[in-house]
């Protein structure tokens, strides 16, 4: 039987539970343990523990009226609802609810694609849409659009966009928050909004002007709990002609610095237009005495690292990205691109893959490097595939953003080495990518384990480096559904004031508390004095 | 990789477990594998296995592990037409697997990464599909359709465990049905007695 959530009596739990079975009908309740299991964050970084964060039931919608009577089953019983698109995010904390005891509202089976606009290069579609649904449509429809997809590719458009998540192709798509254009909105009081030019019935610009008159309001749903998005907007990526993809390489440690000032030069003028990868392949991973020494110690010279590459006969830096456009347009880019990166002494250019649109399914499944072309692939689990690697059941995403710096992402990489030496873990991979033009995410997995003292490790070790990397101004982007808390600490300006301005907006939009309490700290009144 | 072939066995839909085991695989009483699940999970998951698994059967083997080769060969020989990938199983998936849940039953057997099956797992289990069978698959002996064919006494594995492949693992096998009893969230209505 399904516990109910706190504060919710046994009775009340089950006559909220009989309505909504009324609601959507009996097949699509689900609160048998079984079925409620399905839910569980299967990366917690609680597994198994008391502190673990359940469901209590899910009820899967179909329609937004579904949705809108949800709503208020919920608003007459206090329940907590916890709303997923797909809720395939495992590193950011899956479908598990961010409060323990609330009701998941799963809403797969609204997997409707409502519009593609070939000539508009726009689509509008359902929480439940996948990256696979709208890739498969746009190639079986032989629609000459491309997709940005998340990677891996088996998330959903919106619950991507709504937690902010990034991909890999042109700037205007790859923010999937930013490459949004107009929402609806189921409000916690049921009633439903459209945002932007949406709110004029007879528009045609919906998903072609994001605005609309007034005040903006789209970016207090994302990583937020004040509604339940029922519809988005986005722009989509006409197919380019061609498509060339490029690696270079650098020598020593300090050559990052102009490497990166000038790829950043490059991605603001537009002339390299896709995310673009920045590691260090010599730092990242492996079991060489001195590359555990050197990153252990937190601040080794750059005399001593480069001795080191020199030693292993290996490049420091490697950086890739794509271009997309026109033969003639691509070719001058890359020359100008080389022209502008010529001076860093040792630097090597290789032209690693070109392509020539559309693609045949055979040449699409071919290519090794998908998000990068907008097509959806699980490759990145194959990380999970090594034989003998030790069975570390998942991983949570540390996600520090920093300026596109290599100075930044040197000494990045000292701290974090030193963090995980300390704590006598191997240091992590050491790079960022550029989902924005003026910043880099420094993602690296913490692995996460079913078994509680393991767990306690990677908890300490996952808040010492988020504290210790906001202190040195290089907060996180997103952070996994346990840690939003702590995460929202670092954002703590004037005393929190930004967080109260959440909460206060919190207490207006939502009195009855019921939409994801918790959910990135924003927590309503009745519930503030126990909160997670 | 050939999208879009036929994959069916002779004979198109099966509607019962012996059905599923056409193509001479052994009607073996088998202990099911259990992969580190917990007693909850085991009991509230136990099932009958004959009445889970109906309906057509899709062969799916991954080509760059070490005896995939054999593994094919051996659903070949049952009659069956196995479709090959690469490493990543996201196009067979779109193109391929998830139409056919959309109307189900299904059953669809395998030879891959463990990283595949756990994608598949919670891929599938949108459907009302779920491991029935999970045998991790050593380099010293030859992947075989047959062994996943034989039946099932006991319950079923969980959902979610990992497969933690040792040296001198190659990959696992596995059998992931629809159970038309079922419900999820994207699996056919029980109520809907045309779809069943």
């Amino acid at each position: 039987m399904p516990k109910p959530p706190p504060g919710v009596t046994d009775s009340d739990f089950q006559a909220a539970l009989r309505e909504l079975e009324n609601v959507v009908g009996r097949d699509w309740l689900f609160s048998s343990d079984e079925d409620v299991l399905l839910y569980r964050d299967g990366y917690s970084p609680l597994w198994g523990e008391a502190e673990e964060r359940h469901a209590s039931a899910a009820v899967a919608p179909s329609s937004v009226e579904q949705i809108q009577a949800i709503v208020k089953v919920a608003n007459q019983y206090g329940l907590p609802l916890y709303p997923i698109s797909t809720g395939r995010n495992l590193t950011y904390g899956g479908s598990a609810p961010t409060y323990s005891g609330s009701v998941v509202v799963d809403l797969k089976r609204m997997n409707r694609i409502l519009e593609v606009s070939e000539r508009d290069k726009t689509c509008l579609v359902e929480p439940g849409v996948s990256y696979f649904d709208l890739y498969r449509h746009l190639r079986t429809n032989k629609i000459k659009l491309w997709i940005d997809t998340a990677d891996p590719g088996w998330g959903g458009l919106m619950g991507n966009a709504l937690d902010r998540g990034g991909g890999y192709t042109g700037i205007d798509f790859r923010d999937h928050f930013d490459a949004h254009c107009g929402m609806e909105v189921v409000l916690p009081s049921g009633e439903l909004i459209r945002t932007g030019m949406g709110a004029n019935p007879q528009a045609k610009t919906w998903q072609l002007f994001k605005y609309g008159l007034g005040p903006w309001v789209d970016g207090i749903f994302s990583q937020s709990n004040f509604g339940i998005v029922t519809k988005m907007g986005f722009w989509l990526m006409e197919e380019p002609e061609a498509a060339l993809q490029v690696n270079v390489t650098v020598p020593k440690r300090r050559d990052v610095v102009p490497l990166l000032d000038t790829l950043h030069s490059l991605m603001c003028a537009h002339t390299i237009p896709s995310q673009t990868t920045v590691a260090s392949p010599l730092m990242s991973g492996g079991t060489h005495p001195e590359l555990l020494r050197l990153r252990a110690s937190g601040g080794a010279s750059d005399e001593e690292w480069n001795r080191h590459a020199a030693a292993q006969g290996r490049p420091f830096w490697s950086a890739t990205w794509i271009y997309y456009g026109a033969r003639k347009v691509i070719a001058a880019q890359w020359e100008h691109t080389k022209d502008r990166l010529a001076g860093i002494a040792g630097i090597e250019f290789r032209e690693t893959a070109s392509y020539t649109f559309p693609l045949t399914d055979q040449q699409a499944e071919a290519v090794p490097d998908k998000a990068r072309l907008g097509i959806p692939s699980l490759n990145l689990f194959g990380s999970r595939n090594a034989v003998g690697a030790p069975p570390s059941e998942g991983h949570i995403d540390f996600s520090p953003m920093i300026a596109p710096h290599g100075e930044e992402l040197i000494a990045l990489s000292d701290l974090t080495g030193k963090i995980y030496a300390d704590m006598g873990l191997t240091p992590p991979f050491v790079g960022g990518l550029m989902f924005h033009p003026r910043t880099m995410i420094c993602f690296h997995a913490v692995p996460t384990y079913r078994n509680a003292q393991d767990n306690q490790r990677t908890r300490r070790l996952f808040e010492s480096l988020v504290r210790s990397c906001a202190d040195r101004g290089w907060p996180i982007y997103r952070i996994h559904a346990h840690f939003q808390a702590l995460g929202m600490q670092m954002f703590g300006f004037n005393d929190g004031a930004l967080h109260r301005l959440h909460e206060t907006l919190k207490d207006a939009i939502d009195p009855n508390g019921i939409v994801s309490p918790g959910r990135y700290d924003i927590w309503p009144q009745r519930l503030r004095g126990s909160r997670a | 990789m050939p999208i879009g072939s036929s994959v069916l066995p002779q004979g198109g839909r099966i509607a019962n477990r012996r059905d599923f085991l056409a193509g001479g695989a052994a009607f073996a009483t088998l202990a099911i594998t259990a992969l580190r699940a917990g007693p909850v999970q085991a009991r509230a998951l136990a099932r009958p296995f004959n009445e889970l698994v109906s309906g057509p059967l899709l062969i799916v083997y991954d080509r760059r592990l070490l005896g995939s080769d054999a593994f094919a060969a051996d659903a070949a020989a049952s009659g069956y037409s196995p479709l090959g990938f690469d490493s990543d199983i996201a196009a067979l998936w779109m193109h391929e697997i998830e139409p056919r849940l959309r109307v189900p039953p299904l059953a669809i057997a395998g030879f891959t990464s463990s990283a595949t099956l756990f994608c598949l797992e919670l891929l599938a289990r949108d459907y009302g599909a779920r491991a029935l069978r999970r045998i991790e698959q050593h380099s010293s002996a030859t992947p075989r359709l047959t062994p996943l064919m034989g039946a099932v006494s006991g319950a079923v594995t969980a959902p979610l465990e990992p497969v933690a492949l040792d040296a001198g693992q190659t990959g696992v096998s596995w059998l992931i049905a629809t159970d038309r009893r079922r419900r999820a969230p994207l699996a056919a209505p029980t109520t809907d007695d045309s779809r069943g």
